[in-house]
């Protein structure tokens, strides 16, 4: 029956009325917070308006009156707000947010994630109140004109108003003589003058296309804005210009009479007297088509609908699990049509595999989104953890528009606004202490985003005071973290940060301070094969570099051999190559050497010691170097196979722990490749270098380096 | 002068593709005034059945009324209704009507 028709109907398609208002919401919070520094924005507030009001249509449509009712009094309250009635004040800037919250409670319990509860609902109720004193107030005092010159309401101001319709307005439905009732309604009209002049002949006209302007005179209470809505149906069918008021007088002080309209003077020819009579309107004109009425959205939102398609992640994960095997099969064909020795055969498989992997990137960024959306989450945070702890902080978002992938972007929130709080709780100070030590009262925390070598490297820094370096030593002397009385190397303190249970907070608070931050930022990171590292200087700031991949799924590899085992190394990471040159390297105990390079020193790592591999080594090696943020690295390998779509797949529990290695691949002949997580390799091969030189020069043995 | 040609009851968008085609044989038979007159002689149209209008027929008017200079003759509407007299006030037109027509409507 009908109900079942409608429950299923709702069944089905609430989840996408969820997704959409919870997109409105965002949009709604987001708008508030750019408000808060420019309160008169037009656009904002009609932006702002409309994202309620379609929240609130949509959720009649489901019946979710709850919904409705509520976001009715915020909808007023915006409706308000945009009519100029009143201004945004931080007071009501405030309210909203806290209104916009409980719709998004009340959306997320139409879906099912939470209930409703009965303070909730006592909250509303007390928000209404708010809202309603809020509108309320001005719903008694009466409207204020936007014209700035305008006198109080009630006076009777008189405009020259000139309109000329274009030939399309009766086409498109409209009719002039509608709209003059409907504006000479809103008051009274002294002078009224068609241009007649301006009509064709009998002979010449096409009846239906419109050739009418007018001139008049409006003696009306109203407002610039109101007479100018009056015209708003066919505002893209005519030039309006509407002339400023002054105070309306009885009788005739205008600058220029208008003709008053008589037999006699029709015969002289109409071409000239009339059109010359009609005075110059000083307007501030307002020209019809697509200015302000159908202002751009500045939140960017409208020609974004038409450009975007909903798709479901699970059905995308599929698509992209797909094109992995379609990768490792081609890889597969490949290999045999190299057998088979056919230069055709060979080229085809060419073509196949290029457009494999332009499809593969294709795919890939499909699941990219820009992490500015997440960065802009927190400035809600901002705001209100600084007001909350009393300080001034602005948040700057720089390098929003860099893209990753989305299931990357989701695990990265949480240890982000761990690390945002810390940032506000400890690092900036409050606006007096930064006062005393010479600092702008007001904090900055910057959040940052770019790519870098095949990673996305994401920064927080603040000029706040710096980790105390002094206090997290004493603390680690408590806990038995580090031998009471020694004092590690600086970095090494700072790594102290990380450990479990860490905090030097004397009072936890409910932000921070309880210790179980830093050590599950960092093995959330981890797990994202990240990496995380701070830099901090007394008194100045601090800065926290997290380092992710781009992606999880795909990426372009070379292949390499060590005996029978092949390793990859991500392509972006891989600057050069030094082929097959004889073996004559000197490695210590942890299989590491070094290399002159174009006279610069070059650490070199060999895969064959670090790995205990048992084969035998070859007479010729080559030396991957590799690049990872400034530093360079060598490894030693038996030999080289190029270039290698790899498809990433993640190790086995008993791997996972496996260090340098982040993941596996299976190539086209089956076997299984290693891939390289060259971050931790290089930390390997790379520290601590100067007591390996040291060491190395003072044995008087072989030269330990290899001239090239 | 033959009878004075009458408007329709109807004189909107829907009504005047047929009613200018209408209008043009009329302008065809209307001859220029035997003696040149200092003014245009008034060419009078009963308006007494109008019931409906709107701006695209007024236009239609305005359009007759030019014509009808060009052989020195003025677009009269007599026994106007009171829609078309109210459609005149509105446009900005009330020199189709007579003085009288004009002045009665103005309250």
């Amino acid at each position: 029956m009908n109900n079942d028709y409608d429950d299923s109907f709702v069944a089905e398609s609430l989840p996408a009325f969820v997704s959409e208002a919870q997109e409105h919401i965002e949009m709604l919070e987001q708008l508030l917070l750019q408000l808060e520094t420019q309160p008169d924005n037009r656009e904002l507030l009609d932006a702002l308006f409309r994202s309620a009001h379609t929240i609130k249509g949509s959720a009649g449509i489901f019946g979710l009156d709850k919904i409705v009712a509520f976001t009715h009094h915020v909808e007023t309250l915006l409706d308000g707000l945009r009519a100029s009635q009143q201004a945004l004040t931080p007071t009501l800037s405030t309210l909203l947010l806290q209104c916009n919250d409980q719709i998004r409670l009340l959306v997320n319990a139409a879906q099912g994630t939470n209930t409703d509860t009965d303070t909730a609902a006592r909250t509303r109720e007390a928000l209404i109140e708010q809202l309603r004193s809020a509108y309320g107030e001005s719903a008694d005092t009466t409207p204020q004109p936007a014209n700035a010159t305008s006198p109080k309401s009630g006076v009777l101001l008189r405009r020259t108003i000139s309109v000329a319709f274009n030939a399309d307005t009766f086409r498109n439905g409209m009719d002039p003589l509608a709209i003059l009732n409907y504006v000479g309604g809103m008051g009274s009209v002294p002078r009224m003058h068609c241009d007649m002049a301006a009509v064709p002949t009998l002979q010449e006209i096409d009846p239906e296309s419109c050739h009418l302007a007018f001139e008049f005179m409006l003696d009306s209470d109203a407002g610039g804005e109101q007479i100018e809505a009056a015209f708003s149906f066919v505002r893209d069918d005519c030039t309006l210009a509407i002339g400023d008021a002054l105070p309306a007088v009885t009788d005739a002080t205008f600058t220029a009479p208008l003709v008053v309209a008589s037999p006699d003077n029709i015969i002289a020819l109409p071409d000239d007297a009339q059109l010359e009579v009609i005075a110059p309107v000083a307007a501030t004109s307002v020209t019809a088509p697509n200015t302000q009425q159908n202002a751009p959205d500045s939140a960017r939102k409208p020609s974004d609908e038409n450009r975007f398609i909903r798709v479901q992640a699970d059905r995308l994960d599929h698509v992209i699990n797909l094109l992995g095997e379609l990768v490792i099969a081609t890889a597969g064909a490949s290999l045999l049509a190299r057998h088979s020795r056919s230069s055709t055969l060979i080229e085809a498989n060419q073509q196949i595999t290029s457009l494999v992997e332009e499809i593969r990137n294709g795919t890939l960024q499909l699941r990219m989104v820009p992490i500015g959306e997440t960065f802009s989450r927190f400035r809600r945070v901002v705001r209100d953890t600084a007001a909350q702890l009393g300080k001034n902080i602005v948040l700057e978002i720089v390098g929003g528009e860099t893209e990753l992938d989305k299931s990357v972007v989701e695990h990265i929130t949480d240890p982000l606004m761990h690390l945002v709080r810390n940032a506000l709780d400890h690092g900036i100070e409050t606006p007096e202490q930064r006062l005393a030590t010479g600092k702008p009262a007001q904090g900055c925390l910057t959040l940052s985003a770019r790519h870098e070598s095949g990673s996305i490297l994401i920064c927080i820094s603040d000029d706040g005071g710096g980790i105390n370096r002094d206090k997290v030593l004493a603390r680690a002397w408590e806990r038995g973290l580090v031998e009471p009385g020694t004092t590690p190397p600086d970095a090494d303190i700072l790594k102290l940060i990380f450990q479990p249970g860490f905090s030097t907070a004397e009072t936890v608070t409910n932000l921070s301070g309880r210790g179980v931050g830093m050590d599950v930022v960092r093995r959330n990171i981890e797990v994202l094969r990240g990496t995380i590292n701070l830099f901090s200087t007394q008194g100045e700031g601090s800065r926290i570099e997290i380092r992710l991949p781009l992606t999880l799924a795909i990426i372009d590899g070379f292949l390499v051999s060590v005996g029978a085992s092949k390793f990859v190394f991500p392509l972006d990471c891989v600057v050069e190559v030094i082929e097959s040159r004889a073996t004559s390297l000197t490695l210590d105990a942890r299989g590491r050497s070094i290399v002159e390079l174009r006279n610069q020193i070059l650490p070199v790592v060999s895969l064959r010691s670090l790995y205990a591999l048992d084969s035998p080594e070859p007479e010729r090696s080559s030396i991957v170097v590799i690049h990872v943020g400034e530093q360079r690295f060598g490894v030693l390998v038996d030999q080289l196979h190029g270039q290698h779509q790899t498809v990433i797949k993640p190790l086995g529990q008993i791997l996972r722990s496996l260090r340098g290695v982040s993941g596996s691949s299976i190539l086209g002949s089956g076997e299984v490749a290693l891939i390289f997580d060259v971050h931790s390799l290089c930390q390997l091969a790379v520290q601590p270098l100067a007591t390996f030189v040291a060491s190395a020069t003072a044995n008087s043995n072989a030269p330990s380096h290899l001239q090239l | 002068m033959s009878n004075p040609q009458s408007l329709p009851a109807e004189l909107t968008i829907y009504t005047i593709g047929a009613l200018h085609r209408e209008l043009l044989e009329w302008i065809g038979k209307v001859s220029r005034p035997r003696r040149a007159a200092a003014a245009s002689t008034p060419w009078p149209v009963d308006a007494s059945k109008v019931d409906e209008v709107d701006a695209a027929g007024m236009q239609l008017l305005i359009a007759l009324s030019r014509s009808l200079q060009i052989k020195h003759r003025s677009l009269q509407l007599i026994n106007p209704s009171t829609r078309i007299v109210q459609a005149c006030h509105a446009l900005g037109v009330t020199a189709l009507l007579t003085a009288d027509d004009a002045a009665r409507a103005q309250q």
